[in-house]
């Protein structure tokens, strides 16, 4: 689509004021959104740069990268291109029998078909757990915008949440509520330590199953089904035991910090309720008193035996705040400290390998190095100016309105 | 909540002046975070929409901030 900016204007060079910046960035948006089977679907990951050669993927579709998109389209009221985009993921849902029902972490047209990609494309040959997280959330988020409930009781939907609650609501060698991934499953797509039950999966997965409970709630409403019954509540406590688990496995404030350094190890049987990981004292960062400094708390990053991961991921973070896992009591201090914590930049993981040897900060063994990985790197990603920008939008409201109850 | 108006105001601040002569790059890094990420791309679409989505919740509507809310019945 050509711009009907100049050129120069698209660099950023024809002036800096505020309504300019904005049209060029609109300009910019306009540019990225693509078509599939005639229709926009969504932006590619990232425009070309005039003199430098063509990326290996960042012209396809990706889910995640999308997701502050289509937020951005529903407030336009564009409600189409997300219905679109919804229905294009669904059909890309996997339907092998390894893989059945998670949905691809990118996609594009090539020749008049779809390719999609579930991992086995990606560098590294990762998958991405939180492409598949996202597509209930924005589901529900359209529905609830747009007032489509036909769309949200549509029979495809119904099917592709409940093949979708089918690789989470199953027994498991943990028996937790978490839900364990590999190394790199999320946005954090680079060997950082990141396996287990890392935050911001552990969090999407509370969004996922809040926004599958109210998509099912709203099929059951137009025809009772037993099945579907069954579902909502085993759905429910799901999202009660997660949420407790959280609470208690990842909130860290100055006080629960100090009970984290005394507590007893090697503990067995009934006994071991004060230390269920066995977590000995020594991984406990030192830097953690301090750095709290008596204000608010935050939810650390991972909960493994005897492996806690304590650096600091702010959209993990960002989103229990957003998705009513963290409720004002504690979302409160969390947004205080937050404020007082971040400077101009907002990392995705706050990270201090620079200062502290990596091991033994987090008792986690070393990351492989990659481009992406190096000491220091601060990725100020969309989705971490989107929170902040959420963040605060809400914080005005978590002030001043009175705790709400759990949703479900 | 002050403070963190605050530091809205100073992040949204930085992106409008930086954002344009950082070609809205992928990532950043660097002892500030400030530098364009060794390996970003240019033209990254989240930079761009998330700098709309911030100019949209802080300029134009502040109550859309709810977007993300998942309901509670």
């Amino acid at each position: 689509m050509k711009s009907p900016l100049s050129q120069e204007q698209l660099r950023g060079l024809g002036g800096t004021n505020e309504e300019t910046v904005v049209a060029i960035a609109n300009a910019h948006f306009e540019r990225s959104l693509v078509r599939v089977r005639g229709e926009i679907v969504g932006s590619v990951a990232a425009l070309e740069h005039p003199g430098k050669s063509g990326a290996v993927n960042y012209g396809e579709v990706f889910v995640r990268d999308n997701v502050p998109v289509m937020l951005y389209l529903l407030l336009q009221g564009r409600y189409g291109i997300v219905r679109h985009f919804l229905t294009i993921c669904l059909e890309l849902q996997s339907s092998a029998y390894q893989t059945r029902g998670i949905f691809p972490t990118s996609f594009v047209e090539q020749q008049g078909s779809l390719v999609a990609d579930y991992g086995q494309r990606s560098i590294g040959r990762i998958s991405s757990v939180d492409a598949t997280l996202w597509w209930p959330v924005l589901c529900w988020l359209y529905v609830q915008r747009s007032h489509d409930y036909g769309f949200g009781t549509n029979q495809n939907v119904q099917r592709g949440v409940q093949l979708l609650l089918d690789l989470v609501l199953h027994p498991t060698f943990e028996g937790t509520p978490v839900l364990f991934v590999p190394d790199c499953a999320f946005m954090i797509d680079r060997p950082m330590d990141v396996w287990g039950a890392p935050l911001e999966v552990e969090v999407l997965l509370f969004g996922c199953l809040r926004s599958c409970y109210q998509l099912m709630a709203l099929a059951q409403k137009g025809s009772m089904s037993r099945l579907l019954e069954q579902r909502l509540v085993l759905t429910r406590q799901w999202i009660q035991d997660l949420r407790g688990f959280l609470y208690k496995h990842y909130w860290v404030t100055s006080k629960t910090m100090q009970m984290l350094r005394r507590r007893p190890t090697e503990q067995f049987g009934e006994q071991q309720g004060e230390n269920e990981f066995n977590v000995q004292p020594q991984v406990v960062p030192s830097w953690l008193q301090e750095w709290l400094d008596n204000q608010g708390g935050y939810l650390i990053g991972n909960m493994r035996t005897g492996r806690p991961d304590f650096r600091f991921y702010s959209l993990g973070n960002s989103l229990a705040c957003l998705f009513g896992l963290l409720t004002p009591p504690s979302s409160g201090p969390c947004f205080g400290w937050c404020s007082t914590t971040a400077r101009t930049s907002w990392p995705r993981c706050r990270c201090a390998s620079a200062i502290r040897p990596w091991t033994w900060m987090s008792g986690a063994t070393k990351p492989a190095p990659t481009p992406k990985t190096g000491p220091g790197v601060t990725t100020t990603g969309a989705t971490g100016r989107v929170c902040c920008g959420f963040l605060g939008g809400r914080s005005c409201s978590i002030n001043s309105s009175i705790p709400r109850p759990m949703a479900c | 909540m002050d403070q963190m108006h605050e530091l809205l105001e100073e992040s949204y601040r930085s992106q409008l002046s930086q954002l344009p002569r950082q070609e809205w790059a992928e990532y950043f890094d660097g002892p500030t975070g400030a530098w364009i990420g060794q390996q970003a791309r240019t033209y990254q679409t989240w930079t761009v929409v998330g700098f709309l989505l911030m100019h949209h919740l802080l300029r134009v509507k502040p109550s859309d901030a709810t977007i993300l809310d998942l309901g509670t019945t």
